[in-house]
């Protein structure tokens, strides 16, 4: 059974820019280790010559004309940014270069 | 490691080696909306003015594909001889970074709508190669971050965001720089030529990273792999190519090892460096997008899409040298474009006459004249303001000795802004070629009576002196004589005399 560190909790937390307390911290790793278990049961599971399954939903190809619908505007848009300038969304500098 | 490597380089020990490439290619599809929802693709000058709330990834948003996307990604794997999956989905590719507002990318992973594919390149000596595509698959493109405008915040504009992509996946066929060139210039002419994409890397409608290694030649194993990001120019992809091809022979040379990384491409400096190492290294944790059904694709689909496939650079270039007799660099320029290449073909079936003189005629006026004019005003041809009809007009009106091939120039300026035919514009400039034999005959007949020491030393070998007699016969006319029979009679006149 994998085992899931507060390091780890950490780093996501980094990477969604949120902030825990410790004990948050602390109470999260438990409860993704709990999570994890959970999920982990269907390991036991045997899926020897199931076919996956991606959806639940029956059926295929649903697809629309390409044709333009409403859009919002700039300032709907950004109605709910915590910051913003100019109509651009304001976020804290992003450091060194992340690949795509 | 280092970029110090101070390796000698020489012509030898580079040819000791063998680089390896591969390109991915993403192309950004020509739809009116984007690939999952129906914000419009085409922006304004504005930043956040092309979203929607699935662009923007509010909760309880769901994607809905794209028809359009669906038949563009197949029309280029036709046109590329793959293979097209008639039952593939779409994966979340997860990774965060504030222009990629749902926290993962709608990709594919390892259902792409085609693989196996392959197209042919040029090379220098005019044979071509086969290079493969191991596969095309379907995503959507992330906004942008702008991290200069401000010094302690990132800007984000999301005008981008969800714009259809199609990423181009070749094997590791390429074995230069050069050849990385022809293969992505033919990449660029087969997407606008089934207009798809406008093929523009400047503006980042076409954007592409190399995969290069290198290895001893004869060796089976391939070398460590770096990839190069940041080719924003067709020019820029050979130079940076060449560049880590050199840093990397020169590295193994010096006793270091290549690191797997990926490199930015500095066009100031004219090398490449490594990116900044990631704190944890990536995993995008594929799975399945859940918000999408199946894609089954009928055969009915692909029969459809197959049918109205456009005739492509290569052929029509072959075509144009059977079909008009034009020379194959003639071919291969005015088949550049699809809409030049159109034009052409539209001036040719306006020729009254057709030969494959006047096609020639039409070819030369359409390089000088139209595509100087066109790079002057800095336009394609489908802005260029005089009729393929009209053209025709003005090549067939030189065919006819009607006109010099300096009336030509000056029609065809006079053309530009005015609305009448060719034609007219040259009764009126009094540009008409005088074809008259008589009048031909008595004007050449003049000059030699009035030059007879040119004459005599003309008929004494003096051969270049033909030139002058050519010269004073225009003069003479003032310049509306027709110089290819001004040509023949004087050569008749000067030679019976003796």
């Amino acid at each position: 059974m994998s085992q899931i560190t507060s390091n780890q909790v950490q780093h996501i937390m980094r990477l969604a820019k949120l902030r825990f307390t410790p004990e948050e911290l602390e109470d999260f790793t438990v409860q993704f280790n709990q999570i994890v278990a959970y999920v982990e049961q269907l390991e036991q599971a045997d899926t020897e010559g199931v076919m996956p399954m991606t959806s639940s939903l029956e059926e295929l190809n649903i697809m629309r004309d390409d044709v333009p619908g409403p859009m919002l505007s700039a300032a709907e848009a950004l109605r709910n940014a915590p910051k913003k300038t100019e109509g651009f969304f304001t976020v804290p500098k992003v450091i060194g270069e992340v690949e795509e | 490691m280092t970029d110090t490597a101070t390796i000698e380089l020489t012509p030898e020990l580079i040819a000791r080696y063998e680089p390896v490439i591969g390109l991915e290619i993403h192309a950004q599809l020509l739809t009116n909306t984007k690939a999952f929802s129906r914000a419009a693709t085409e922006a304004g000058p504005w930043p956040n003015t092309n979203t929607d709330p699935v662009v923007l990834g509010h909760p309880g948003t769901l994607p809905v594909l794209n028809r359009r996307v669906v038949e563009f990604a197949i029309r280029m794997g036709l046109a590329t001889n793959s293979q097209i999956r008639r039952r593939c989905g779409f994966a979340r590719k997860n990774y965060f970074y504030p222009d990629l507002p749902k926290g993962y990318q709608i990709s594919q992973s390892d259902e792409p709508i085609c693989y196996e594919g392959w197209i042919e390149i040029e090379l220098d000596g005019g044979e071509t190669k086969r290079i493969g595509i191991t596969r095309i698959h379907m995503e959507e493109d992330a906004g942008k971050s702008i991290h200069d405008l401000d010094i302690t915040n990132t800007l984000v504009d999301l005008n981008r965001a969800g714009t259809p992509l199609i990423e181009i996946v070749s094997e590791p066929d390429i074995r230069s720089a050069s050849e990385a060139y022809s293969y992505l210039m033919q990449m660029k002419s087969i997407l606008t030529y089934l207009e798809i994409c406008s093929g523009n890397m400047e503006e980042g409608a076409l954007r592409c990273d190399a995969n290069i290694s290198v290895r001893r030649r004869g060796a089976e194993a391939f070398g460590v792999k770096t990839e190069v990001k940041n080719l924003n120019s067709f020019r820029n992809v050979e130079k940076a190519i060449e560049y880590e091809i050199l840093r990397q022979i020169a590295a193994i040379e010096s006793g270091e090892t290549i690191t797997q990384e990926t490199r930015l491409w500095d066009a100031g400096a004219r090398s490449t460096r490594a990116m900044r190492s990631k704190e944890f290294a990536h995993d995008y944790r594929y799975f399945p997008e859940p918000d999408l059904v199946p894609l089954v694709i009928a055969d009915a689909m692909i029969e459809e899409i197959r049918a109205g496939l456009p005739e492509l650079a290569i052929a029509r270039k072959q075509r144009f040298t059977t079909q008009y007799g034009l020379p194959l660099y003639d071919a291969a320029i005015l088949t550049e474009t699809r809409d030049l290449g159109d034009y052409f073909e539209r001036v040719c079936g306006a020729i009254k006459q057709q030969s494959p003189e006047r096609f020639k005629i039409a070819s030369n006026i359409m390089m000088t004249e139209v595509l100087r004019v066109l790079a002057e005003q800095k336009v394609e041809i489908a802005g260029f303001g005089i009729p393929p009809e009209r053209l025709a007009e003005l090549a067939e009106l030189f065919a006819d000795d009607v006109v010099s091939s300096k009336n030509v120039k000056d029609i065809f300026a006079e053309m530009l802004t005015s609305p009448k035919s060719a034609k007219e514009i040259s009764e009126e400039k009094g540009f008409v070629q005088v074809s008259d034999t008589a009048f031909l005959e008595e004007a050449v007949a003049q000059v030699i009576a009035a030059n007879p020491g040119q004459a005599e030393a003309y008929r004494g070998g003096k051969g270049n002196l033909f030139g002058y007699f050519v010269g004073e016969t225009m003069k003479l006319t003032k310049g509306k004589a027709n110089p290819k029979m001004v040509s023949q009679l004087l050569k008749q006149r000067l030679e019976q005399a003796n």
